[in-house]
């Protein structure tokens, strides 16, 4: 990427993040022409989203998806990017319809793309509706609802998923706390477990360790498995030494 | 005795699936060699079990050496967590833990003690600072209190290497002593490596010890287990000595690896000004790695190599899960290995990065 044209499209991000409602929308289609996309590749995504924006529907996700469609376009060939964007706004019109379910009225975007990218990694809408309806706030029910998408994608059964975050905002772990998960699976199956080995764990309330945990312990001493002393001869004090209050 | 001990193990054995997430049997042998140049070869039969739950964390073991003149002895620890997240990074919680040894002829000693704790974590650093006050029985058949107070320290670092370190102070009755630890411990793909060590002053003071330990999974509920070295005296009246022992663990309801020794190896540090350095490893021939995701339109981004396989870039990432690939030489898109991942819904994959 040349350095002139890397300036342009990070002043071009940068316009968009400082007004992601309005400039987004307004910018997508300069944005893909900048990083030198087709005017008619530009032309169908701006059309998408601005569709989307007339509908109340979230257009993060669009616009995100086509810059990544397009970044990727040496392996992806544009019509998908623009089947993969209808397919995106379509699942935002069921997510949104979902969460104005749950009792959202007006449907916070981010829980509308969250619950779109849940319902399309295969989530249920009623599942969907209960993770909203333990999360302790709607930026909780965002992440949890992303993380149960994370973990289904990961190839978690979807039960076990869902139960994952339904039990932890239950139990009152925090939103950040369950960010974790999707680290902690990958942590498992590394660590030689196979994804339904994962799925038991959780479905029989064991939860998912917290990376990090532990490392409390008490003072040091001998390892477990060394006895202290052959019977009848080692038990004692070492040489000069009081150890006995 | 013998009879109830083996009952014992075999209720353990049945029963463990139904209380525990992980239960492993290790066999294996040990030789010590103790302070007054005694020593001895034994042979070891031990149980674990483990779980954890959102809030709350155990694990139990018990063992049974029997040494190669006849005699036997029997032993069992267990420890256990209880923590409530207060906040960001914050975790306040209790801890519990004993032990308990009896040797054949009727000796023996026991602790146990208890106390809260405080958990903070910051990126890859973890820090614990607890206390705990308890009860020891040695094995002159003395009982008296303990009262510890306890700061550990860890951080972890890309590749699967880990550093932690500790502070405890201990007070037993009139003895006043204070010990401090070090650990430097490595995670592999099939083995654990740790060196541990520390030096106590005070009442009980004593040389350094040290130790080390290898774990090799030869499958995922089949590891071999090897450790060396030097412990100190205790306070229940047991000499210090060197020790050798090998064994092979077998898990029985769970893969015997532990759940927190298999790190992914991309690193996320919350750094002062606000923004996020990922460091993560990326074994290979790429001359050139840059890193795009959802935060920034997916425009590739330079990562600085740090060294043969480590890579880093700081960022300004909100809290969240954000999306994102790597871009080898220019040219290839892909993603890490041993990270969460998802279809990107182009027919690749893209990682998820998690920033707390």
């Amino acid at each position: 990427m040349k350095p002139v044209t890397g300036l342009l499209i990070a002043a071009l991000v940068a316009a968009s993040t400082a007004h992601p409602m309005r400039a987004q929308q307004v910018s997508i289609r300069e944005q893909l022409i900048a990083r030198g996309a087709p005017a008619q590749f530009a032309e169908q995504v701006a059309a998408i989203v601005a569709a989307s924006e007339a509908e109340a529907l979230p257009t993060e996700p669009l616009v995100s998806k086509a810059l990544e469609g397009w970044a990727k376009r040496g392996r992806v060939p544009l019509d998908r990017v623009i089947a993969v964007l209808n397919q995106t706004q379509a699942g935002l019109r069921v997510g949104r319809e979902v969460v104005l379910g749950a009792g959202f009225d007006p449907p916070p975007g981010a829980v509308v793309a969250a619950a779109a990218g849940a319902l399309g990694r295969g989530i249920g809408r009623d599942d969907v509706r209960e993770i909203i309806s333990v999360s302790p706030a709607p930026d909780a029910a965002a992440t949890g609802l992303t993380v149960a998408a994370a973990l289904a994608a990961q190839g978690l059964d979807r039960a076990a998923a869902v139960k994952a975050v339904r039990d932890a905002f239950r139990g009152g772990r925090t939103p950040d706390e369950v960010l974790e998960f999707p680290s902690a699976v990958t942590g498992l199956r590394a660590g030689g477990e196979s994804m339904s080995d994962v799925a038991r764990r959780i479905l029989e309330g064991g939860g998912l360790p917290m990376l990090g945990q532990g490392g409390m312990g008490g003072q040091a001493g001998r390892p477990h498995g060394v006895p202290g002393s052959q019977p009848g001869q080692g038990a004692g004090k070492k040489k000069g030494q009081t150890n006995k209050p | 005795m013998r009879r109830a001990v083996l009952l014992g193990a075999t209720l353990a054995v049945t029963a463990g699936p139904a209380i525990a997430q992980e239960v492993s049997v290790l066999v294996g042998g040990v030789q010590a060699r103790y302070a007054d140049s005694v020593s001895g070869t034994a042979g070891l039969l031990s149980l674990r079990l483990s779980g954890s739950s959102p809030n709350v964390a155990g694990v139990i073991d018990a063992g049974f050496s029997k040494f190669v003149s006849g005699e036997w002895v029997t032993q069992a620890s267990s420890y256990g967590t209880a923590v409530l997240g207060l906040g960001r990074a914050v975790s306040l919680g209790m801890g519990a833990g004993g032990d308990v040894n009896y040797t054949e002829g009727g000796l023996w000693s026991s602790e146990a003690s208890a106390g809260p704790l405080v958990a903070i974590a910051s990126g890859t650093l973890f820090a614990t600072l607890g206390a705990s006050v308890g009860n020891v029985r040695s094995i002159a058949d003395s009982s008296f209190s303990i009262t510890t107070v306890t700061a550990r320290l860890r951080q972890d670092f890309p590749g699967g290497f880990a550093l932690s370190g500790g502070v405890v102070g201990i007070a037993a009755d009139t003895l006043k002593y204070a010990e401090v630890t070090l650990e430097v411990a490595h995670s592999g793909a099939r083995t654990r490596l740790s060196a541990f060590g520390g030096l106590r002053t005070g009442d009980l003071s004593d040389d350094p010890w040290g130790q080390a330990q290898i774990e090799f999974y030869v499958t995922p509920r089949t590891t071999i287990e090897a450790a060396a070295g030097r412990y100190p005296t205790d306070l229940a009246g047991f000499t210090d000595g060197l020790f050798a022992t090998v064994g092979v663990r077998l898990g029985i309801s769970r893969p015997t690896r532990r759940l927190d020794r298999a790190r992914p190896p991309v690193m996320v540090e919350l750094l002062e000004s606000g923004r996020v350095r990922i460091t993560l490893s990326f074994p290979g021939t790429a001359q050139r790695l840059e890193i795009a995701g959802d935060w920034n339109g997916w425009v590739p981004l330079p990562l600085e190599r740090r060294g043969r396989d480590s890579w880093s870039v700081e960022l300004a990432l909100p809290p969240g899960i954000h999306r994102y690939s790597l871009v080898v030489d220019g040219a290839t898109w892909t993603v890490p290995e041993g990270v969460p991942t998802q279809p990107d819904d182009f027919g690749g994959q893209v990682a998820l990065l998690v920033v707390r």
